[in-house]
């Protein structure tokens, strides 16, 4: 089940992220399609879609595949009604605390936000400040 | 053969009827003299500040608001809006906030200006009460109730609507996604600031209201429960500001915008969402941001911050986009 999962988000020949180009083979993500228009809060006990929920149910298994592969993750941040930070910082700010390495997340996945472009910026910084521990 | 009414014991009984008939009816009409009574007596008139804005004019707006909470405890309340000059969309957030949900009888009026009577008709503000005026269809208002059930946690859902809203009412082709992310700030902000007590207590009211000529939408979200000054939450950070010398709530609540103040987790990730509603007003993204928490009144992008005669019981945000 989770293989027929990866196999449809991997990317074709001549696919794209906005206007961004997407190697063949990379995986990619679709926040606004594949997980929630409307994002919720930090943790699952906030209500539904929380960045808890999101990276343990569909980020993470995929980025590890990603990891697996040597391939790059893009994922698309565009489609849905807006992001509140907390979303976002525990999404992938959390991704580098459970993989203990903000260089490793940050160089598996590569963001695309053409309708926000400030937020890629802002999820970068929360993968270099999510203070491993 | 004796007629059976003139014997002893039937004069018993229809004396008995008359008696009994005349106590209850006696006893009716005394119990209806004294509802008559008591609703006249009871109910009392509070009228509305002339200018009913809370981020224009919040002392007079808290003073008016809190009366109704306390007047509530003893009297019906009547409010008088006929002589409001000037009404803003945040006021009417409050004022529903304020008006709903109370176990009091409480009544009023419209203002007599008409274009105000229009506003309050087109803001939504009729579909949350009681009344023969009812929300024009064209409205350019929602109202937004949170139940207690929907006020736990980030709705984005309800976020949702509000922003499809003002997105049709403006003719936009894409939603106001900064307010869509400050609203979930706020919800998540809200439910974490409130105390163990209050958790699943307290309603939220969200309102949208969109000023078609200047082509803007104004949000307001209230939460009528402890306040960021008073949550728990803050209140053991307390000790770092009063160590660091920084004191009043005022400079406290500037302190925590301008992330100085560690979170009480100890955790450096959390703790931001306030703060982070303020960069995104300082970005540009969200305009006019106006914070009243407990005894504070804020418009952080213009550095006011100052302390309100009056205690406004919960937290209050307003911004325009």
């Amino acid at each position: 089940m989770e293989c027929i999962e990866i196999l449809t988000t991997t990317s074709t020949a001549h696919s794209y992220i906005g206007k961004r180009e997407i190697p063949p083979g990379a995986l990619t993500i679709s926040i606004a399609d594949e997980f929630s228009k409307t994002p919720g809060g930090r943790y699952r006990t906030e209500g539904p879609f929380s960045g808890e929920q999101f990276r343990e149910e569909l980020l993470l298994p995929r980025f590890d595949e990603a990891v697996k592969q040597k391939v790059k993750l893009y994922v698309d941040l565009d489609g849905g009604y807006g992001y509140p930070s907390s979303f976002l910082e525990e999404a992938f700010g959390g991704l580098a605390r459970v993989k203990k390495s903000a260089s490793l997340v940050e160089n598996t996945i590569v963001f695309n936000s053409t309708e926000e472009p400030y937020l890629v910026d802002d999820v970068l910084r929360y993968i270099r400040d999510a203070r491993l521990k | 053969m004796k007629k059976l009414w003139s014997t002893a014991k039937a004069k018993r009984h229809v004396l008995a009827r008359q008696r009994y008939t005349l106590k209850h009816r006696r006893e009716y009409h005394v119990r209806a003299n004294r509802a008559a009574t008591r609703f006249e007596r009871t109910r009392f008139r509070l009228v509305a500040p002339e200018s009913f804005s809370l981020v224009s004019n919040p002392d007079e707006t808290i003073s008016f608001l809190n009366r109704i909470r306390t007047i509530g405890e003893q009297y019906d309340p009547f409010i008088d809006l006929s002589r409001v000059k000037f009404l803003s969309c945040d006021a009417i957030a409050v004022l529903i906030a304020a008006v709903s949900g109370q176990s009091i009888n409480i009544t009023g009026n419209g203002p007599d200006d008409p274009a105000l009577q229009q506003m309050l008709v087109d803001s939504g503000f009729y579909d949350h009460v009681r009344s023969q005026t009812k929300s024009s269809t064209s409205a350019r208002g929602k109202v937004t109730r949170f139940s207690k059930q929907q006020a736990r946690g980030v709705n984005g859902e309800m976020a949702s609507q509000m922003v499809d809203f003002a997105r049709k009412m403006l003719g936009r082709t894409t939603p106001d996604k900064p307010t869509y992310a400050v609203l979930g700030e706020i919800m998540g902000n809200t439910f974490d600031h409130a105390s163990s007590v209050m958790e699943g207590q307290v309603q939220w009211w969200a309102t949208v209201y969109c000023d078609l000529e200047n082509h803007k939408a104004c949000y307001s979200f209230v939460d009528m429960g402890v306040g960021i000054m008073k949550s728990k939450s803050f209140n053991q950070r307390l000790h770092y500001l009063i160590s660091t010398g920084i004191r009043g709530a005022a400079e406290q609540l500037r302190a925590l915008l301008n992330r100085k103040i560690p979170s009480r987790s100890g955790v450096p990730y959390r703790g931001k969402g306030l703060p982070w509603v303020y960069d995104t007003c300082c970005a540009g993204r969200i305009k006019n941001l106006a914070i009243i928490a407990n005894t504070v009144y804020s418009q952080p992008q213009n550095g006011v911050y100052r302390n309100l005669d009056n205690h406004f019981h919960g937290t209050f945000l307003y911004w325009e986009t």
